[in-house]
């Protein structure tokens, strides 16, 4: 199979592009391991179900018209149940080879460009119990109730720095399920900070109004929304019980002696997002680290190109900042493609991208005070650190193990060689969970630069397959 | 000026580490260079086999008369002791584990080879036994019902190469060897009776340093540079599962197939035997620095294989896939010994480094201190390429 | 315990399936995970040290919430995360056990 131009990812972004990109005369492929497009800000419910009144918020409103522009389109190739295995550059040919793992073997698609838009995923936080069953990533919690139509737990406690756990708890109450409570660790006055800008307040009106909404109606459902607090363990045997928390004084610390504990069975885990950067690794593409804006995200230049020729990125990858950033940035690679292959003059995508970009611009100024303000802060993220604690979940490394490795072998100054040693990332999840945390310890304890400690390597498959599948063409 | 060093060894790979140590150990002073960092080239990226059958590109794919063959056969004898040994040597775990290997064979032709390969692995007292499908199987039940037979060889196994180099490392460490990573090594020149090794301490500032010794030992691998020894880098694909149960304590290797295959103590297998990557063009030539791009078909045909001898594979995961660079010769046998136009000279590179690195390095360490080995590395000197450093000129 | 959202929602057809040897009601459409927290259970697995684990990311990214399945009219189990699953009418779901296990149980076709 060969294509113009493969999109990797049918979120906001890769849905976007795949509307430009078709416009400007390409032939468009995108390709996700979902059932369906929409990304995990649009998880739809199975076609099977049929929900009156899904996603109604305002807030969804321009995805949502973005998402039925897109499925309405019939020249767009859309491969859902796939995954992207690994984006191989040009040998002999000057195609792209992509190795998809579909649902019934492997597959390869040649494209001329490759546009990478894999999203995000919920940043792992370390702290005792954070492995239990029961413990779970907030955007998880929100995708049940959005696409499966499932209440995933009985009594949800919320923790975290961002302000999405107002939204899911708020979709949780709405939903008939029980919430404990949400609890952040910055300042209410510091959460304030966002609407000091009445500019910021107007442009983003939308979100604002779906975050206060939900404000109200958590303390009308009397929901307690706590600041200046952090999670500090979870307990049970094997499954969740309760989540012990403390409060954080002025200064920052976690005061360990005045704790407390939260019966709950589901405890949602809200710090912030992680780009979603493997594949782009894997491609040879640049990236740089960004600890409160997605970890290790990529470099493009203004028309979305990465620094592999051929290859661009858009949404989330290059800085977390929200549906509206990956679905304008997904436009403008799309552009910038369809100029390069000369489908469409530079003059004229030039001119078609005068207006997403200034909106980009904005949109980014506000995405920006947005992460500042919710990201927890390298020192709560120590202090919850604990040596008994998995840094790597899939390979079982404590942190405690991962320290005395460090100590045992002063050579060893990079993220590759440390899990080579430790083995930590190399497991099932392939370093997904583990490389934040590993990238930050590393650079502190060594007093460098994340970006000298480096990211691991990212090999073939993106995620593991099934070896009968791999032998099997589809 | 007295040289600071007796021997600087060029490259912090298992061969160089452990010449470190050895040579440490005899009382020399050592300081090693790395371009990167310890253990990230070829030394670490293998797949640990340890295997003293006569290997299948041995025997099928080169010419080669029964004396190499013999003298072959001898140096895997003396691995197998160095290896006996190396724990307690290291005083530290290095996931060695010697429970024996099954070279398989899948048709009567192929039964063949392994006999004529017996017949001089036995003859030079190597313990090997034939076993036919029906015994292989009573010794390995996860064995295919396609194996048509199995030489095994009980002292083969495997180790860990993510540890065996940092075992070598700390030791030598102990005994007051420098390791100076980041060091690429940018000129090498004779001045004064002894050697004077420039390198670069750190890419991004050109800090230049000088080192003065009497001895080089390059084993930079593919890396290696400065003189016409023909060493051409080749990338390599190896591919490991999701850990499991223990299925299978023995190395697998195929007579006629690429294919090695084991059960790491971890739980993962490890599946490789020579499968080719591409090596990554950076304008016009080859990249050391990037690792190959890895080809389907080879990650597909090695699978095949694997499953072909052991059907409980296919239904474990792939977790990844890796290339790594090693280097080879022409004659795809090993370079070791001192450079007749450079004395004080020695080189050690390609060829089975994992299995027979440590031993290589014993011998080296030898021939670097008393100028000849207890095992004669005669057949791998680099005398061998002499006519090529006459004809290209000397550098 | 977790529930099914109803108001407002229609499911199509109903599937039968296995949960640990148990007969189990789902809904066309639905993930393994939800069916399985809809039956109460947490644990889906345990690592190979033996310690519980439970669904995360619900995104196919953590791999946390692999559990065995065995598909009709196949011979053989497979690890599938619970999140990226779509039940099939006739799949057999076992939880609970070590991701060490090998697929050594057999089944009949």
């Amino acid at each position: 199979m060969k294509t113009d131009l493969a999109i990797i990812g049918a979120g906001p972004a890769g849905m976007a592009a795949a509307l430009a990109g078709q416009e400007c005369g390409l032939h468009v492929t995108v390709i996700d391991e979902q059932a369906k497009p929409g990304g995990q800000i649009l998880r739809q419910p199975p076609k099977q179900f049929t929900v009156t009144g899904w996603l109604e918020d305002r807030v969804y409103r321009e995805a949502k018209t973005l998402l039925n522009q897109a499925s309405e389109k019939s020249a767009i190739i859309w491969q859902f149940h796939s995954a992207v295995s690994a984006i191989v550059s040009p040998g002999v040919h000057d195609n792209f080879t992509l190795i998809i793992a579909g649902q019934n073997g492997i597959r390869e698609l040649l494209a001329k460009r490759v546009l990478i838009t894999p999203g995000c995923f919920d940043m792992p936080v370390l702290f005792p119990g954070c492995n239990l069953p029961g413990v779970m990533a907030s955007g998880g919690i929100q995708a049940f109730v959005k696409c499966q139509q499932l209440v995933p737990g009985e009594r949800f406690l919320f923790v975290g720095s961002h302000p999405l756990q107002l939204i899911v708890a708020d979709q949780i109450v709405k939903a008939g399920g029980k919430v404990a409570g949400v609890i952040f660790a910055q300042s209410r006055s510091r959460m304030l900070a966002l609407l000091k800008s009445p500019f910021t307040v107007l442009r983003n009106f939308d979100k604002f109004a779906q975050v206060g909404a939900a404000i109200g109606r958590l303390y009308k459902a009397g929901v307690p929304i706590t600041f200046n607090q952090t999670i500090v363990r979870a307990n049970g045997e094997d499954i969740l019980q309760s989540a012990t928390v403390a409060p954080i004084a002025n200064d920052g610390l976690i005061q360990k002696t005045s704790t407390s504990d939260i019966k709950c069975d589901r405890l949602g885990i809200c710090f912030g997002f992680l780009a979603a950067t493997e594949l782009a690794w894997q491609a040879g593409v640049e990236c740089i680290w960004d600890a409160k804006r997605g970890g290790w995200i990529t470099i493009h230049d203004e028309w979305m190109r990465s620094t592999v020729p051929g290859i661009s990125v858009a949404g989330e990858i290059t800085a977390i900042a929200g549906a509206d950033v990956a679905a304008l940035e997904g436009q403008i690679a799309a552009y910038g493609c369809a100029s390069s292959l000369g489908s469409v003059s530079l003059q004229q995508v030039e001119k078609l991208s005068v207006l997403p970009r200034l909106k980009v611009k904005r949109l980014r100024r506000f995405a920006r005070i947005l992460t500042e303000l919710s990201w927890p802060g390298a020192s709560l993220l120590d202090q919850l650190e604990s040596d008994s604690v998995n840094l790597c979940k899939c390979e079982e490394v404590t942190i405690g193990s991962f320290f005395r490795m460090m100590q045992l072998n002063p050579h060893i100054t990079t993220a590759n060689s440390a899990k080579l040693l430790s083995r930590a990332g190399m497991g099932l999840c392939q370093g997904r969970y583990c490389q934040y945390s590993v990238t930050r310890l590393m650079a502190r304890q060594l007093g460098v630069s994340e970006n000298k400690i480096g990211a691991f390597t990212s090999r073939f498959p993106a995620k593991a397959i099934a070896i009968h599948d791999l032998l099997k063409c589809e | 000026m007295k040289p600071t060093y007796d021997v600087a060894v060029i490259g912090g790979g298992l061969i160089g580490c452990a010449c470190a140590y050895y040579l440490s150990k005899s009382g020399a002073q050592v300081v090693v260079l790395e371009r990167g960092q310890i253990n990230q080239g070829a030394s670490g990226q293998n797949a640990g086999s340890l295997h003293f059958q006569l290997e299948q590109r041995l025997i099928q794919n080169i010419e080669m008369d029964v004396r190499e063959l013999e003298f072959h056969v001898g140096l895997a004898k003396l691995a197998i002791t160095h290896w006996r040994s190396i724990g307690a040597e290291l005083k530290t775990d290095v996931g060695l584990s010697m429970h024996g290997g099954l070279m398989v064979s899948e048709s009567p032709v192929e039964t063949e080879l392994l006999e004529r390969k017996l017949q001089i692995e036995r003859s030079q007292g190597l313990m090997v036994e034939m076993l036919d499908g029906r015994e292989a199987r009573k010794l390995a039940p996860f064995l295919s019902d396609n194996i048509h037979a199995a030489l095994h060889c009980p002292d083969e196994g495997h180790s860990n190469p993510r540890l065996l180099t940092p075992a070598f490392v700390a030791r030598a460490t102990e005994l007051g060897v420098h390791f100076i990573t980041g060091a690429r090594v940018s000129a090498v020149q004779r001045a004064n009776q002894q050697w004077q090794v420039t390198f670069e301490a750190d890419t991004n500032t050109g800090n230049r340093k000088q080192i003065h010794c009497e001895n080089v030992l390059n084993t930079a691998g593919a890396w290696a540079v400065n003189l016409h020894i023909p060493l051409y880098p080749v990338g390599l694909t190896m591919n490991v599962t999701e850990k499991t149960a223990p299925l299978m304590p023995f190395l697998i290797q195929h007579v006629a197939r690429k294919l090695s295959l084991k059960q790491t103590e971890d739980g993962n297998l490890l599946i490789g035997g020579g499968w080719g990557a591409r090596l990554q063009q950076r304008s016009g030539s080859w990249s050391s620095n990037a690792s190959p791009h890895f080809k389907l078909e080879s990650v597909r045909g090695n699978l095949r294989a694997a499953v072909d001898v052991v059907p409980a594979v296919e239904s474990l995961r792939l977790l990844r896939t890796w290339t790594g660079t090693t280097a080879i010769t022409p004659d795809l046998l090993p370079v070791l010994g001192e450079v007749p136009q450079a004395p004080g000279f020695f080189v050690a590179s390609g060829g089975s480094g994992f299995t027979y690195g440590p031993t290589y390095a014993a011998l080296m360490t030898e021939l670097i201190l008393t100028g000849t080995s207890s095992y004669p590395l005669d057949p791998f000197s680099p005398a061998r390429f002499s006519s090529l450093n006459s004809f290209m000129g000397q550098n | 315990m977790a529930h099914r959202i109803t108001k407002n929602v229609e499911r199509e057809t109903k599937l039968e399936l296995t949960v640990n040897g148990k007969p189990v009601c789902a809904y066309a459409g639905e993930s393994l995970a939800t069916v399985l927290l809809a039956e109460g259970i947490t644990i889906f697995n345990l690592t190979h040290s033996g310690k519980p684990r439970g669904l995360y990311c619900n995104m196919g990214t953590c791999f946390e919430c692999q559990v065995k399945v065995h598909y009709l009219g196949s011979t053989q189990a497979r690890w599938r995360r619970a999140c990226m699953q779509t039940v099939q009418a006739g799949m057999q779901i076992t939880t609970g056990i070590s991701l060490s296990n090998l697929q050594s149980d057999q089944y009949e076709d």
